[in-house]
């Protein structure tokens, strides 16, 4: 049989189409059927774009890694400071009680965000006045650990003799820190 | 005042609206979920003299209620035009909406979060309606202090919306994918790209009229810009995908559409009471005779207007009393044969 689309090659494919409450068969060829009945969204060229918010979480994520065990010492607390609500009840509810409830349960939300949205720190608006979390990051760190987070970079990356460099900077900023202080 | 769905705009053949949702809770009251009957009436008083405010940097008139004052009806009415949800609706502690008179704006008040800022543009606009919200967030948060976090943004009730606190739609009318039943195969490849699909008028996926909203999932992470940028990529390969299917069933079907067409034309021009499930499914096919050129009709006819205006509370709300489904149906049929124009 040949493609009823384009009258010209050998119609492999049944196509069923319900029209007026009436069953009709087309026979259509494998390029004309692919070329109308296949679905399938292209890859948005955004998705490898660059995304603040994801790469600020895991940025953090690895900055702060070995310090998380130290902070999980509140998680025995399992209520909100404020409304009282227990972390099991949002848990079950899906809803928080107030916005004191992102700060009572600080270390538990993080990770369950990441799941949720694939992000755990906000990239958008904010309202005026409020710097965000980019501008604190990077005002909070201090040269030490910006070289520290240079120097891991470097060892990742294995550009030793850079990485050398940033270890003696290090050192020597933290034996002006000791004098200082002494 | 031109309401927005009778503005005409290019390119809503396919998108009919594009909406912009923001959600936000003020500092100072616990958030809804566990909100008192005294704090929630604190917090529409608190909030309702915004609507002065907003009329006055807007220039334009806005109004305010609160929905207990609101009839049955008028609420059923409300919610077929998406002013209200049906949360709002349906609360038991005080709750208030701000409106603009086009309808273009709305903010609820003590819905799942304390505010919820809406603005709706016709056709694919996602620029114009955040524009719009972006505006009534600033006014209002020179009013009211929000709940935010430097880190996580704006704080909702469910974790679903912290962050930018935004969802934005765009309203589909996609009768070919789901003739081909495309609409499962769409949700799953919108889903690998954070966006979501559900019908709009009906339950579930099931759609009305084949009409569908398309949103964002995520609200943390990406920028408001971002969100909007990714979706109307998304919305234009669904028109993409809408069109090269309706290009298919009209090239191998054409005769069998055009009887589609004008059978739901000649129905909806002369019964005398009809459901407004058959009228949306009728009527979904005659936008596809019109838009497609299988039928002319004398007089321009917004279609998807039509659509809202025969539901069963805004059909009740033009009779102005409640009555029984056959008397609406009645009304209906009338209306529609009223409405329709003659074919050239
Ligand atoms: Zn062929
Ligand atoms: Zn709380």
């Amino acid at each position: 049989m040949i493609c009823s689309k384009c009258n010209q090659k050998e119609a492999n494919v049944l196509y069923t189409e319900i029209i007026n409450g009436k069953k009709k068969e087309q026979h259509l060829c494998e390029e004309c059927a692919s070329k109308f009945t296949s679905f399938q969204m292209e890859n948005p060229d955004w998705s490898n774009e660059f995304n603040l918010g994801e790469l600020l979480s895991s940025l953090l994520t690895n900055y702060y890694k070995e310090d998380l065990p130290k902070k999980n010492i509140s998680s025995k607390v399992f209520s909100c400071k404020k409304c009282k609500i227990s972390y099991e009840e949002v848990m079950r509810t899906g809803r928080f009680g107030c916005a004191e409830c992102y700060t009572s349960f600080y270390n538990e939300i993080g990770r369950m965000l990441k799941g949720l949205q694939g992000s755990d720190i906000h990239s958008g608006k904010r309202p005026e006045g409020y710097k965000s979390i980019a501008d604190n990051l990077l005002e909070e760190l201090s040269d030490i650990e910006r070289l520290e987070i240079k120097l891991k970079d470097a060892v990742q990356d294995e550009r030793f003799e850079e990485a050398a460099g940033y270890r003696d900077e290090i050192l020597k900023l933290k034996k002006g820190a000791t004098n200082n202080n002494a | 005042m031109l309401k927005w769905y009778e503005e005409k705009e290019a390119n809503n053949d396919i998108v009919i609206s594009s909406r912009i949702r923001l959600a936000r809770n003020l500092d100072k009251y616990p958030f809804s979920s566990i909100m008192d009957e005294k704090e929630a009436k604190e917090l529409v008083e608190e909030v309702k003299p915004l609507t002065q405010v907003i009329a006055e940097k807007e220039d334009k008139p806005y109004y305010s209620c609160n929905i207990n004052t609101l009839s049955d009806m008028d609420k059923t009415a409300m919610l077929e035009r998406h002013i209200l949800s049906p949360d709002l609706a349906n609360k038991n502690q005080p709750a208030g909406i701000i409106i603009s008179e086009d309808e273009s704006v709305s903010i609820m008040i003590n819905e799942e979060d304390h505010i919820r800022i809406q603005s709706i543009a016709a056709g694919l606009n996602l620029t114009k309606a955040y524009e719009m919200a972006n505006r009534i967030d600033d006014i209002t948060n020179e009013e009211l202090n929000y709940a935010f976090d430097k880190k996580y943004g704006y704080l909702t009730s469910c974790p679903t919306n912290v962050g930018t606190g935004m969802r934005a739609s765009c309203m589909m009318y996609l009768p070919a994918l789901t003739s081909a039943k495309m609409i499962p195969k769409l949700i799953e490849e919108l889903a690998k790209f954070g966006a979501t699909i559900r019908g709009t008028y009906g339950e579930g996926t099931k759609s009305l009229g084949t009409i569908y909203q398309i949103s964002n999932q995520k609200t943390l992470g990406a920028s408001e810009l971002e969100i909007i940028d990714n979706l109307n990529r998304l919305v234009l390969q669904v028109i993409r995908h809408e069109h090269k299917r309706r290009e298919y069933v009209l090239s191998i079907n054409h005769d069998e559409l055009e009887e589609q067409v004008y059978r739901a034309y000649g129905i909806l021009k002369y019964s005398r009471q009809i459901s407004s499930e058959d009228a949306m499914t009728l009527l979904s096919q005659l936008k596809f005779g019109t838009d497609y050129k299988l039928l002319y009709l004398k007089k321009d006819l917004n279609i998807h207007q039509l659509m809202m205006e025969i539901q069963p509370g805004s059909i009740q709300w033009k009779i102005g009393k409640t009555v029984g489904r056959s008397t609406r149906n009645k009304m209906r049929a009338e209306f529609i044969r009223k409405t329709l124009p003659e074919i050239k």
